[in-house]
């Protein structure tokens, strides 16, 4: 009567504990579907705040290049028309220096509309937007840099190329402002779907604890765009100091070819 | 065959002495853990007690007792040999066993807080009423494990059913404490009948030898707890 007394005490508690596993298990079952679901939104809202972000690059790179630009383009003309005979010396050196600047305003005016919306990246693709990246920025500067994509690498996807271009020109103008390295390398690589850049430079880069801290500070806004272009990309990026003493940045983007 | 029966005898003794050391060693700072190892001292203290008056012969110290504690000493109504009870040590084990574990409990919902300032007292008034009138106290109470037990036990699947409940909690098991509620529900499951009859059963001549051995089955659920508790202790530690 005891041994029944025990057996039937001990198959109440394990009946209990095999409910508690089943519930368990459908509990974790609905939290993985939910967290599922919040990452999928959270990418929704990346998605669409990226897209945001280049549609406003586009319209202010094309109101900059297409009125900015013609207007300074038909002073430009105008000044140069302009009848100087009757000028003083003076007034000709003003003229001439108008000139010179309203020149050098056509320049910055081209470049920050290219900036915001490459038209090589559009033609060409994301190895010669790199490229043309990294000449414009070290070119007239202490600044060297070498630059070897894999050139097997071709356009995959215009939005995933696009996302690769802002990452690295984002990284690089970090680095310049803030690393102050005298040598950039940049190289890439394809291994089957997994496009590789790394950026090494002999600046005071950061580690990947540095980059985990920065991003979550209010300050770090061009360290969260980066990192939620990699979220989108489902890609990883990763910070690291050589054993040279030069630090390193691994960016590896899955794409379909 | 002997030596195990020896090793099981003893159980009540070494086995609260693994998750002590596990405790020494460790340190767990889980608040939880400060009852357990108040309870696992007391129990220590009493089961070394129970068993030295237990095995007085064995230690060769029986008549250090008939000398000294003479007045402790009782006559078995069946046999008529004089006998000397370690029971009273059981019934007050059992009470620090229910008071240690409802405070553990009492840490993590606070249904567990009002139930573990109200029930020992209770059942402090219950054990005074059966003591007085209905049970010698130097006996050992099933009244008091059985209930006991049952009262733990009913805890231990309600704090079962609340963790299920609980959405703030995604996995149960890799709590700490679930290891001591699933060591405490084996133990009382195994023992609320071993419990509920083992008085009657002693007093039995042709069940004696049957309630000695299924005290065994005590035996071999208490070491069961006491891995269970050191398995928590391990867990705690890990979570810290």
């Amino acid at each position: 009567m005891i041994t029944l007394g025990i057996a039937s005490m001990l198959l109440l508690a394990a009946g209990f504990l095999l409910i508690m596993v089943v519930n368990q298990r459908k509990k974790w079952q609905l939290q993985r579907q939910m967290s599922q679901l919040k990452e999928q939104q959270q990418n929704q809202l990346i998605e669409s705040a990226v897209r945001s972000e280049e549609g406003e690059r586009h319209r202010i790179a094309e109101m900059l290049h297409d009125e900015v630009g013609a207007l300074l383009s038909s002073s430009r003309i105008f000044l140069v028309e302009m009848n100087t005979k009757n000028l003083s010396e003076n007034d000709k050196q003003d003229h001439g220096k108008v000139k010179e600047m309203i020149d050098e305003s056509i320049q910055k005016v081209r470049s920050i509309s290219h900036n915001l919306h490459s038209t090589i990246l559009k033609e060409f693709g994301l190895n010669e937007a790199i490229r043309h990246f990294m000449k414009k920025v070290t070119g007239g500067t202490p600044l060297n840099s070498t630059v070897e994509l894999d050139e097997e690498y071709q356009i995959a996807n215009a939005e995933t190329d696009l996302a690769v271009y802002r990452i690295i020109q984002e990284l690089v103008n970090n680095l310049i402002k803030h690393a102050h390295p005298r040598l950039i390398n940049i190289t890439s690589s394809l291994n089957e779907n997994l496009l590789q850049f790394n950026i090494q430079h002999n600046g005071n880069g950061l580690s990947q604890e540095q980059f985990e801290e920065l991003r979550f500070k209010p300050v770090g806004l061009g360290l969260k765009n980066i990192q939620n272009r990699i979220i989108l990309l489902k890609g990883t990026i990763f910070f690291s100091r050589l054993t040279n003493g030069e630090y390193a940045i691994r960016l590896s983007i899955p794409v379909v070819i | 065959m002997k030596t195990i029966q020896q090793i099981l005898h003893w159980s009540e003794v070494w086995s609260p002495l693994i998750p002590l050391a596990f405790y020494i060693v460790l340190r767990p700072k889980a608040r939880w853990v400060k009852p357990i190892v108040t309870f696992l001292l007391i129990t220590l203290v009493f089961s070394i007690i129970i068993d030295v008056i237990w095995k007085r012969k064995t230690l060769g110290i029986n008549d250090w007792f008939e000398s000294n504690l003479w007045w402790w000493w009782d006559t078995d109504p069946v046999s008529g040999k004089k006998i000397f009870k370690n029971n009273i040590f059981y019934n007050l084990n059992s009470f620090a066993r229910l008071v240690f574990f409802l405070l553990f409990f009492s840490y993590f919902y606070p249904f567990f807080k009002k139930l573990s300032r109200l029930v020992p007292w209770v059942f402090l008034i219950l054990m005074t009423i059966n003591f007085i009138w209905f049970e010698n106290i130097k006996d050992f109470s099933s009244r008091q494990h059985a209930l006991e037990a049952a009262i733990l036990l009913f805890c231990s699947l309600l704090y079962f059913y609340k963790t299920n409940m609980d959405d703030s909690v995604v996995s149960p098991s890799s709590l700490p404490e679930f290891r001591v509620v699933t060591g405490l529900t084996l133990y009382t499951a195994v023992n609320f009948f071993i419990f509920l009859f083992y008085k009657y059963l002693m007093g039995l001549p042709e069940f004696k030898k049957y309630a000695t051995d299924i005290w065994n089955v005590h035996n071999v659920s208490f070491i069961i707890l006491n891995l269970f508790i050191a398995a928590a202790f391990i867990k705690a530690k890990k979570s810290e």
